[in-house]
């Protein structure tokens, strides 16, 4: 419950500072397109087009955006978080509002102008007096279109790292905890019906001109507002932020490290749902504190490596190389592996993926979002000369799905996932060595407290590859499911 | 009392002349109606006085003052306007649009009662809002608000043009009557040949931007210019056949 507030407040804060950016730089801009049609085309035209991106595409833009200007300017300029989605936001809320305000203006009857002049109004007198006021039931309509919009785009700033409703919607899909998706829908669905009223009353009662109506829409909309700035309590001491990707294992392994801290008297923030590079990236430029990466990915997509030496070289290379802490290895392998159902797998005769390189051309290929994109599979893919009939993307959990119910006859499987046993699949061993080791390496930001690092070094090497798909197989097996945090209870269970 | 002086106003449009060197000259007092066929630069000219149009060349004074000398607002706080879509503001009762010149102006003074009394209005109008008022009582409260500031020169752009015959009859009176009593300076364009004859002391007629008649009601009555005579013609004609009904 404490999460649900805490994620429904920085969801509604989210939402209301990009609205407010939304009303703040739109009303001018509509104000000043609705007196010069040559400024008009250009401007709505690029706010249409904004709307045009994807939300999803538009917050993940803004991440490298933010990052090439930090860099480009020698600010610290938080890449991750709220500031990106922020932006993002309130760009997309700027269309409704200077569409309105466009036709709010321009909605004026024109007889009324000519007496506004004609009686010796300044133009902003004009404005003031006349303009706004007419225009305000149509302008505030745009803003109550915009307001709903954005707490429905604000669920996917989860995927930058700004916690949202999104975080219960994003983790639940991952670990298929159906309630939890739909408690993160029907709070966002919520919070924007209540926006919405609040909002519509400000319009009727402006249109009413009924000071009682719009009054209390206002005052409504500031109660909302000020209960998402109210602190929930927590523990004191520093906070460490801790990243996770999206899936299962990342979710688990992020509790485990978030237990240690606060046994350690440290307060901890998640950034979960990250995508592999991003999650780097955010490490190197200290956006998160903690997280768990896999030498082989860092390996291929870090430092662009192409060749596969053993784990031991890799592990020593990459804390060489790279410019974050590498605490060390947790124990365990999680590495891309192709895998299949057994029957299917014996019914091709395919033992290896020499072999399947044999029957690929008749066979569909089930990968998750990034697999298809990333150097490991065009080194697979080009040492076997794999050529599949379809290839197909899907979220992890979906992927496992595809495969059981013959959507996809071969998936890119994680190694310590317990539902490669649970489903009887096999991996497809890997002769020529094209995949990389993927050790799961403990890594921290060049400037991590000292005693942080100290209270996280007990899980070196104390995670054995077993109990990891153990813990994996309790959150995302269908029945006596687990969540993420009571696997990593009895994961790690502490002292 | 407020004397008018225009000398060569041309207004171009295009390559058109809507005002081709215009020369005007209103006394104090007097009440001028401006007709002519649409298009003929009625309303051009009247808007170039408190400078809803600018004129391209031409020179026009108050009291002998240019009116490009005097600040925008000031010019049109002291001349009252009136047009035919009457643009009372809908947000802002009766009250309310009288009162807008004077607190632009930054005068608390309240005449609303008085006003409303000079057009006619019952007091207790001054709370309704214009879209409960029928279009005679609208622009009765125009004219109200026009006079709020007391201006001594009063610009109306066929100001009854919208209304029924009987309310636009009673309201026609009514204003000239006013003109008198406050001493009013007026320029009133109507496209009513018989409305202007019979309310103004002296109808100028314009064509193509041109002034091709002006004279006293009376005067112009008797015009040999075949144009004047066409427009003076057809009100007449109609009154002879309906008083032989």
């Amino acid at each position: 419950m404490t999460e649900l507030i805490g994620l429904a407040q920085s969801h509604l804060l989210l939402s209301g500072c990009a609205v407010a950016i939304g009303v703040l730089a739109g009303l001018p801009l509509a104000i000043a397109s609705a007196r010069s049609p040559r400024l008009r085309t250009p401007v709505l035209g690029l706010a249409g087009l904004v709307q045009t991106v994807p939300a999803l595409a538009l917050l993940a833009l803004f991440y490298p955006a933010l990052l090439i200007l930090g860099r480009a300017t020698g600010l610290a300029i938080p890449a991750l978080g709220f500031l990106p989605a922020l932006i993002a936001l309130s760009l997309y809320a700027l269309l409704p509002i200077l569409r309105n305000g466009v036709a709010a203006l321009e909605g004026v009857d024109p007889g009324v102008l000519e007496a506004a002049d004609g009686l010796g109004m300044t133009p902003r007198q004009r404005l003031t007096q006349i303009e706004l006021p007419l225009g305000a039931p149509v302008i505030l309509a745009g803003i109550r279109t915009a307001s709903v919009w954005t707490i429905g785009a604000a669920t996917l700033a989860t995927t930058v790292g700004q916690p949202s409703l999104g975080n219960l919607i994003f983790s639940g899909l991952q670990t298929e905890n159906w309630e939890r998706v739909l408690t993160g829908c029907a709070a966002a669905a919520a919070l924007a019906l209540a926006a919405d009223f609040l909002l519509g009353l400000i319009e009727r009662g402006l249109a009413l001109r009924s000071r009682r109506r719009w009054l209390a829409g206002l005052t409504g909309i500031a109660a909302a507002l000020a209960a998402a700035l109210i602190p929930l309590p927590r523990a004191g001491g520093e906070t460490i932020v801790v990243g996770a990707k999206n899936f299962s294992e990342q979710y688990i392994l992020a509790s485990v490290i978030e237990r240690r801290l606060q046994a350690a008297g440290y307060r901890t923030e998640r950034r979960d749902n990250l995508g592999s590079t991003i999650a780097y990236q955010a490490l190197a430029a200290g956006d998160i504190d903690v997280y768990v990466d896999y030498s082989g990915t860092l390996w291929a997509n870090i430092l662009r490596r192409t060749d596969t030496p053993p784990p031991e070289t890799m592990r020593a290379e990459l804390a060489r190389r790279l410019p974050v802490r590498v605490i060390g290895p947790l124990g365990f392998e999680n590495a891309y592996a192709l895998a299949m159902r057994r029957a299917r797998a014996e019914e091709l005769g395919v033992r290896s993926l020499e072999d399947l390189a044999r029957a690929a051309p008749r066979l569909t290929l089930g990968a998750d979002l990034e697999f298809l994109s990333r150097p490991e599979w065009r080194a697979v893919a080009g040492r076997y000369r794999l050529r599949f009939a379809a290839q197909r993307s899907y979220s992890p959990t979906f992927m496992y799905r595809a495969v059981t119910d013959g959507s996809a006859d071969v998936i890119t499987a994680f190694s310590s996932d317990g539902r490669i046993a649970a489903l009887d699949l096999v991996t497809l061993p890997d002769p020529r060595r094209a995949l990389p080791g993927y050790d799961a390496l403990l890594l921290a930001a060049p400037g991590t407290d000292p005693r942080a690092i100290a209270a996280l070094r007990p899980l070196v090497g104390a995670i054995p590859v077993e109990r990891m798909r153990q813990a994996n197989l309790m959150v995302d097996r269908d029945r006596n499911k687990r969540t993420p945090e009571e696997a990593a209870r009895w994961l790690d269970p502490g002292d | 009392m407020t004397a008018l002086h225009i000398s060569g106003l041309t207004r171009r449009h295009g390559g058109r002349a809507a005002l081709d060197h215009v020369d005007l000259a209103v006394e104090g007092g007097q009440f001028v109606a401006l007709v002519g066929p649409s298009g003929s630069g009625k309303t051009t000219l009247l808007k170039s006085i408190n400078r809803l149009v600018e004129p391209d060349e031409g020179i026009v004074t108050i009291d002998g003052r240019d009116t490009r000398d005097i600040p925008l607002a000031e010019l049109r706080h002291g001349i009252g306007y009136v047009i035919q879509s009457i643009g009372l503001f809908p947000h802002l009762d009766v009250a309310e649009n009288v009162r807008i010149v004077p607190r632009l102006m930054g005068s608390d003074e309240d005449r609303v009662a008085e006003l409303l009394e000079l057009v006619a209005l019952p007091g207790e109008m001054a709370t309704r809002y214009p879209r409960e008022l029928s279009g005679g009582q609208q622009q009765r409260v125009g004219v109200a608000r026009a006079l709020a500031a007391r201006p001594k020169l009063m610009l109306m752009d066929e100001p009854f043009g919208a209304l029924d015959p009987v309310t636009r009859d009673a309201l026609g009176r009514a204003y000239r009557a006013l003109h008198d009593k406050l001493g009013l300076t007026t320029l009133m364009v109507t496209h009513d040949v018989a409305e202007a004859l019979l309310l103004a002391d002296r109808v100028v007629v314009l064509i193509e931007g041109r002034i091709r008649a002006d004279a006293a009601p009376a005067e112009l009555a008797r015009s040999a210019d075949p144009e004047v005579k066409a427009m003076i013609d057809v009100p007449r004609r109609q009154a002879e056949l309906l008083a032989a009904l």
